[in-house]
């Protein structure tokens, strides 16, 4: 075991402060990101759990929310052509305002409370709503995979709704309620978990539901096209092929590609972006501060011991060598640290209903990043090896 | 001990100075701590430099090891002619090469075992880490800490960390040893341990060995008396070191 590493083991409470401001730097990034990605993933829940291997979007578009990822009609058949092609449909979605629909008891009660100057639930609630359609036909490719056949049965009902879970407190709903939807009346029929959404409520109709509404797709232009191949293995192939044949004008993703190009969508958006490079600088300030002033005092502690290697001729190069070895490690102990603490954060937005999610990438960039300060520290404190004068021991 | 064993170079010169200066400035005014000293050690031999505080002593041995540049003098010491022309790199390198240092603080790290000290000096001889690790173990039982070589530094006595020191400073079979007061912070019988470590040192190994002291029970030990006063020496006695000395403790 080489020196620094076991003074950084045994000595591990000097080196603590180092370590908590790089697990915080870490947390600060990672949860911010983890939770734009997570509310990201929301947005798209429903396309990743949906049974198509292939998705076909605009030319340019990057994402299926955020940007015109829609064509026209014509594109259909285009892709149906091609021989491995067995399904195709378009998503489609909408918006409006929802109401909920109080009984006269619920309205007395609820009167009753505003009276008395309390605050709490049960009154009367309007939100505005995303609304996207599944073909409900068990099995088909717009219905993602982890809906049941009841689901979709009940779905099929005319004017019945999905909800997530997370939605119903908000939108003061339960199972079952009747509800408005832009003027029109409308069942929960289902009520889903895993589509956690906390920017907008999002409800789930069928094709049919949607049409009866008056909001579906007749024209021109359709949602992107849900695209369901013989053998999904091959997706990557035909998704190539699709590409060629589209000759630029639209553009085939499999579902991996876009589930990545969606959260990179999600991060290079501006304010998101302004808010984490903040952030990011903010940790790095704070990272290299602490760790600094710590493995600064740390060193200072053992100066004389530093200073008999170099009575002995080690050189200064070495000593220096020995102070960004320890840096290192504390950096990788920071990494470890970091991690637990963004595990902790994770189960409780968990447990409040934020999604939270963390692509490999990112946890990767922000352990370099921590790594990084930790280095940059150590470099930092290097000018506290001059006091290792050798003579100063001779006295 | 396998290594350079330099008993063959018994009584050959191993470091000369001549007309060492120094000055340090206090103030506004400067104190000459070496008033042009003339000193010389040679291999085999255990020579003692003694006076009183503020006498010198350190600053002279920290010029000649290349420790501290004089402000005047010249220094040679073994194949380097003039030690203080060198680069610094040079100097290091040399002082790898040749020096061992025993302090008065024993100056070992906190985490490392007794054999994790040695080794860490022995690395950067370039010495693999088998081989580092057979010479500590010899080190440390030359120094008779063969079964605490994997005790830290905490978990031993003041007299067991000088003898881990010494091993650390032995272990690079050094033709120069230079040991600082190092004895006062120990009691009598582990002072008697180290003395006797470095005095085999010289005997058996033919290294110069150079120490600094005001402990005049350790003149025992010695060839060589220098007793140095205000920057200047005093006097220079060859004596025969005593065969059974008296023990330093009473």
């Amino acid at each position: 075991m080489s020196l620094a590493l076991a003074t950084l083991l045994y000595e591990w409470r000097r080196y603590m402060a180092a370590v908590v401001a790089l697990a915080f730097s870490g947390l600060l990034v990672l949860a911010q990101v983890g939770m734009f990605v997570g509310i990201g993933k929301g947005f798209t829940a429903q396309i990743d759990r949906a049974r198509a291997d292939i998705m076909v979007l605009g030319p340019g578009a990057k994402a299926l929310f955020g940007g015109p990822s829609g064509l026209p009609r014509r594109m259909i058949p285009l892709v149906y052509s091609h021989p491995e092609v067995i399904q195709v449909a378009p998503l489609d979605g909408s918006g409006g305002r929802f109401q909920n629909i109080l009984s006269p008891e619920q309205q007395a009660k609820a009167e009753a409370r505003a009276k008395r100057g309390e605050k709490g639930g049960g009154g009367r609630k309007t939100e505005f709503v995303n609304v996207t359609v599944i073909d409900a036909i068990p099995g088909y490719v717009t219905v993602p995979t982890d809906y049941s056949n009841d689901m979709i049965e009940a779905l099929r009902r005319p004017y019945s709704v999905a909800i997530d879970q997370t939605a119903l407190k908000r939108l003061g709903v339960k199972k079952g309620d009747k509800a408005i939807y832009n003027g029109k009346t409308i069942t929960i029929g289902v009520v889903t978990t895993g589509y956690p959404n906390i920017i907008q409520p999002t409800l789930v109709m069928s094709r049919d539901t949607l049409r009866m509404l008056g909001e579906a797709d007749t024209g021109q232009r359709v949602g992107p096209l849900m695209v369901s191949i013989r053998d999904p293995a091959r997706a990557e192939i035909v998704a190539a092929q699709l590409n060629k044949k589209a000759d630029g004008k639209f553009r085939a993703w499999t579902r991996q590609e876009l589930a990545d190009a969606n959260s990179g969508a999600m991060l290079e958006d501006q304010i998101i972006g302004i808010m984490l490079g903040f952030s990011a600088f903010l940790g790095l300030l704070i990272g290299v501060a602490i760790t600094w002033q710590t493995l600064r005092g740390a060193i200072m502690a053992n100066i004389k011991e530093f200073a008999s290697l170099r009575a002995l001729g080690v050189s200064m190069g070495d000593l220096r060598n020995i102070v960004m070895e320890l840096s290192f490690w504390v950096g990788i102990v920071g990494v470890l640290a970091a991690g637990l603490l963004t595990w902790l954060v994770s189960l409780l937005a968990t447990a409040g209903g934020v999604p939270m999610y963390f692509p490999p990438v990112l946890i990767a960039i922000v352990a370099v990043f921590l790594v990084v300060i930790a280095m940059l520290s150590g470099f930092l404190s290097l000018g506290v090896l001059k006091n290792s004068q050798p003579a100063d021991l001779l006295r | 001990m396998s290594g350079n064993n330099n008993a063959h170079k018994r009584g050959e010169s191993a470091l000369s100075a001549k007309g060492l200066v120094k000055r340090f400035k206090t103030g506004r005014t400067f104190i000459e701590v070496l008033k042009g000293v003339d000193f010389d050690a040679r291999h085999g031999d255990v020579t003692m430099v003694m006076g009183p505080s503020g006498s010198g002593k350190s600053t002279l041995v920290a010029a000649l090891s290349g420790l501290l540049k004089p402000d005047e003098g010249h220094v040679a010491a073994l194949e380097a002619d003039d030690l203080w022309s060198l680069p610094k790199g040079k100097i290091d390198r040399f002082r790898l090469d040749h020096c061992g240092f025993i302090f008065q603080g024993f100056n070992l790290f906190p985490a490392l075992t007794a054999k994790q000290q040695v080794m860490t000096v022995l690395k950067y001889q370039d010495v693999g880490p088998g081989e580092a690790a057979r010479r500590a173990q010899a080190a440390l039982e030359s120094v008779g800490l063969g079964p605490r070589v994997n005790q830290r530094p905490s978990e031993l006595s003041g007299g067991e960390k000088q003898r881990v020191a010494i091993a650390r400073a032995l272990a690079k079979n050094p033709n120069l040893i230079f040991a600082d007061e190092p004895t006062s912070a120990l009691d009598g019988k582990s002072g008697e341990t180290v003395i006797k470590l470095l005095r085999a040192a010289a005997t058996e190994r033919g290294a110069a060995v150079i120490c600094v002291t005001h402990d005049p029970r350790l003149e025992a030990y010695a060839d060589r008396v220098i007793h140095i006063e205000d920057g200047r020496i005093l006097d220079d006695v060859r004596r025969t070191p005593e065969a059974n000395p008296a023990p330093l403790s009473h």
